[in-house]
């Protein structure tokens, strides 16, 4: 570099303090805006889940076939979606209580099976600091690592649920439009679709007395909008549509890609499509 | 709230929601006690219906445990329900692709039968102390008699008519009660370790094994109480049942 380009010392004490300055102003105009919408936000004490907007008004649920795509090499395992989730639909903020939640399958060198951890692991909480933040531990960072990847999980929303066969009074169902719902205000709360759903995908809010599970956040997609795990991961590895119509996202994915579901040998034909995924993964 | 976390090292991977269990100890009471349930009943059906006469001391006793089991088998069932305000909605409502849908017409019903059987049993002993009890114990008596005094030799049979066709009908009804259980568990196909077409003949097994059990028991210390010498024959009867029930049982599970 030469002399010519470099500013004079006093010009660039100048610049410098120029710049702190309007640092300075831009963090307390930033920091005002972000108190506004932190009152806000804490105004809101329910989750959007439960506002009133919802049901949504004049949705016509024959016009529609929803579907979840994963593409399985994209994910970067930020968990993002998880945290999204959680704070979209009011779910437990523990690592007990999921809706979605990501997998990490890690195959080491002369090893034949798959280290498989989740956010939930012991190590993952204590490298995140908490069991309401998530975050994948950096576990594997000494051994020889031959495969590595991460897989999202949700509920399947099958077409022949396993859990709405075992509810003793059809609190829940699968609607028109292809997506599995329980009814809060009719559940009794016996935990028998907890036990029945093979993939793990339903658990019991505690504060509620009922079942939870995922609903590909009906009161979104109801109002045209993405589910929030689809809406905030960073990379696309989450992908979401209508698959009556041919052009939308998931149409295509299904129709560019071989994609395959999770356990299909259990009879539930998932509606969840999987593309990257390994044998191992369940 | 039961984390089962602290395990995964043992049992490999577990999906999040799966560390907590959905089915707790409530869920292993209920079955428990349903077991007792038709244990106890199938004593009784023995002297009753295959009239086995050495399970005559405690024919009676053993219906009488039987009722008593059956009407807290709700409770824990109450209890472990997240919205215990909503139960009677299974048979309101009953969703009939659910194991589960049946418990409320089948418990309903099998009350309802062992509460008639007992009744009938126990009519002698209600008419006499009823005629020859003292104070408010006579008023309860002469509630429960419902009226009907008649001692004949004519109403007795037909009492015992009455007392076999129950016992007949309760056969089933007991052990379909309890084998249904065991199909609550068996029919899920997500848990491996249930998933098995045994599980109903397991259940009602070790539920037989369990009722004789408790009658033992029972029996035995209400021998002491009263001071009567205990009917060893009864005694011996009862003990060799329950090896003959207990060796099926283990063979069902070495099988499964």
């Amino acid at each position: 570099m030469s002399d010519t380009t470099k500013p004079p010392s006093d010009a660039r004490r100048a610049f410098l303090s120029q710049l702190g300055l309007a640092a300075t102003y831009t963090g307390a105009v930033a920091g005002l805006g972000a108190l506004g919408v932190a009152q806000e936000s804490s105004a809101k004490s329910e989750s959007p889940a439960a506002t009133e907007s919802f049901p949504t008004p004049d949705y016509d649920w024959t016009k529609h076939q929803w579907a979840f795509g994963v593409d399985a090499t994209k994910c970067i395992g930020c968990l993002r979606c998880v945290e999204a989730c959680k704070r979209e639909n009011g779910v437990a903020g523990d690592a007990h209580h999921f809706r979605t939640w990501v997998e990490r399958y890690v195959y080491l060198e002369g090893e034949t099976r798959a280290r498989v951890d989740s956010h939930h692991d012991p190590v993952n909480i204590e490298a995140s600091g908490s069991e309401g933040e998530y975050r994948f531990a950096n576990r594997y960072k000494d051994a020889k690592v031959e495969k590595a990847f991460f897989v999202p999980k949700l509920c399947n929303h099958c077409t022949h649920p396993a859990c709405v066969q075992v509810c003793p009074v059809g609190a829940t169902y699968r609607t028109e439009d292809g997506v599995v719902l329980i009814d809060h205000d009719y559940c009794i709360g016996c935990r028998y679709c907890v036990q029945a759903c093979p993939y793990g995908a339903r658990l019991f809010n505690e504060e509620q007395g009922v079942s939870d599970k995922c609903t590909w956040c009906y009161h979104r997609i109801t109002k045209g909008l993405q589910p929030a795990c689809v809406e905030v991961c960073p990379v696309g590895a989450r992908v979401f549509g209508d698959m009556n119509d041919k052009q939308s996202p998931i149409s295509l994915f299904v129709r560019n890609n071989r994609v395959q579901v999770l356990r299909p040998e259990s009879g539930n034909a998932p509606n969840v499509f999987y593309v990257g995924i390994d044998k191992e993964v369940v | 709230m039961e984390t089962l976390v602290h395990a995964a090292p043992f049992v490999g991977y577990v999906y999040p929601n799966e560390t907590i269990i959905p089915w707790t100890v409530l869920i292993v009471v209920y079955p428990y006690l349903t077991g007792l349930v038709a244990g106890a009943f199938t004593v009784s059906s023995m002297y009753q219906v295959f009239g086995i006469q050495r399970f005559k001391p405690v024919a009676h006793l053993a219906l009488l445990v039987s009722l008593c089991c059956m009407l807290v088998v709700p409770m824990p069932l109450l209890l472990h329900l997240g919205h215990p305000e909503r139960a009677l909605n299974s048979m309101i409502t009953p969703h009939w692709t659910s194991a589960f849908a049946v418990f409320g017409y089948a418990a309903g019903f099998y009350v309802i039968l062992l509460i008639l059987e007992t009744w009938f049993v126990y009519r002698s002993f209600i008419v006499q102390q009823a005629q020859e009890g003292k104070g408010p114990l006579r008023w309860f008596y002469q509630l429960l008699s419902l009226g009907s005094y008649d001692l004949s030799e004519k109403a007795m049979s037909y009492d015992r008519k009455w007392i076999f066709t129950l016992a007949v009908i309760g056969i089933p009804a007991a052990h379909g009660l309890h084998g249904y259980i065991g199909f609550v568990f068996g029919s899920l196909k997500a848990r491996e370790w249930w998933s098995s077409d045994l599980m109903p003949l397991v259940f009602l097994f070790s539920a037989i094994i369990s009722g004789t059990a408790l009658l033992i028991v029972i029996y035995v210390a209400s021998c002491r109480l009263r001071k009567v010498p205990v009917d060893l024959p009864c005694l011996k009867g009862m003990a060799y049942a329950l090896w003959g029930f207990m060796m099926f049982t283990l063979l069902l599970e070495g099988v499964e």
